[in-house]
């Protein structure tokens, strides 16, 4: 499963990478805001994302929304800080698919992407 | 500074490094900022906006902010100033948003983690802010978090005081 990381810190990224290894994913591709990750999500043609909402450039909330403008319906997990509920709810109303409050302990974060990604398959 | 919000970023402040650092936090001091402002080699500062005006302060001495690097990414090689900055920006940002939940900011923005490195930092002296201080304590070391926020002037509330402006 190829998946494709949007956080703009790092260690977060490495963080989430930790746990997609552990679950045997990885084929992955970082991205550090909205933006870039609209470019690469097409030439890596990812199974499964995890946005972070809070980003420069471009926010997950708007990458979210103009990558399912593109038509593209893979699934998407918000990893965020955001934890109110009218935050979830607008999230999901642009397209996310789950949801993961920051922080999270591995376990969490290894349940929400097992539940979510066979979707992708 | 309300009790209620600091209590907030307490709670906040013990669950990031609970579940992100599997360590516990002691709060060691707290009550208005002193003077002078104390310094940490590291500030990252989170501004809020939105039911709340303000911002909070993330300080703490660089070995701190190494061991809790090195607790996050696992990693026990030399960290650059860079990853540095980025771990504990990420801390900081979590522990601003988990406080802003606890406290029910729904209409709230949080900004970037805005990182600044350097020793005898001074504080965000904005003096329309009351602010309050909290030495903490944990297995890697001394920090710091300053609070400064302040509930948002009603819009209509806002509107009146400019006509007011304007009728002088």
């Amino acid at each position: 499963m190829k998946v494709l990381l949007i956080d703009d810190s790092r260690t977060m990224r490495h963080i989430q990478k930790s746990v997609l290894a552990q679950l045997g994913h990885t084929d992955i591709e970082e991205a550090c805001d909205g933006a870039d990750a609209l470019t690469k999500a097409e030439g890596f043609a990812p199974d499964l994302l995890l946005v972070d909402w809070n980003m420069p450039n471009m926010d997950g909330l708007t990458f979210v929304k103009h990558f399912r403008a593109k038509g593209m319906n893979q699934p998407i997990i918000m990893v965020t800080t955001e934890s109110e509920k009218s935050r979830v709810l607008e999230a999901i109303k642009a397209g996310a698919n789950d949801y993961v409050v920051k922080p999270f302990t591995p376990d969490v974060l290894s349940q929400r992407i097992e539940e979510t990604a066979p979707k992708a398959a | 500074m309300e009790k209620q919000v600091v209590s907030g970023f307490m709670e906040s402040t013990r669950n990031v490094f609970e579940t992100m650092l599997h360590m516990q936090v002691e709060f060691e001091r707290l009550g208005s900022l002193p003077r002078p402002t104390p310094s940490g080699d590291l500030s990252v500062v989170v501004e809020v906006s939105g039911d709340v005006d303000g911002y909070a302060d993330f300080r703490c001495p660089l070995e701190t902010a190494r061991r809790i690097y090195a607790m996050m990414s696992g990693r026990n090689d030399a960290p650059s100033i860079d990853d540095v900055s980025d771990a504990i920006g990420e801390v900081a940002g979590m522990i601003a948003g988990g406080a802003a939940s606890r406290l029910q900011w729904n209409d709230l923005t949080v900004s970037c983690p805005s990182v600044t490195v350097g020793s005898f930092l001074a504080a965000d002296a904005r003096n329309e802010h009351r602010r309050a201080f909290i030495a903490c304590d944990c297995d890697c070391g001394p920090f710091t978090l300053e609070i400064a926020v302040q509930r948002s002037a009603a819009p209509e509330a806002a509107a009146c005081a400019a006509e007011a402006e304007d009728a002088q």
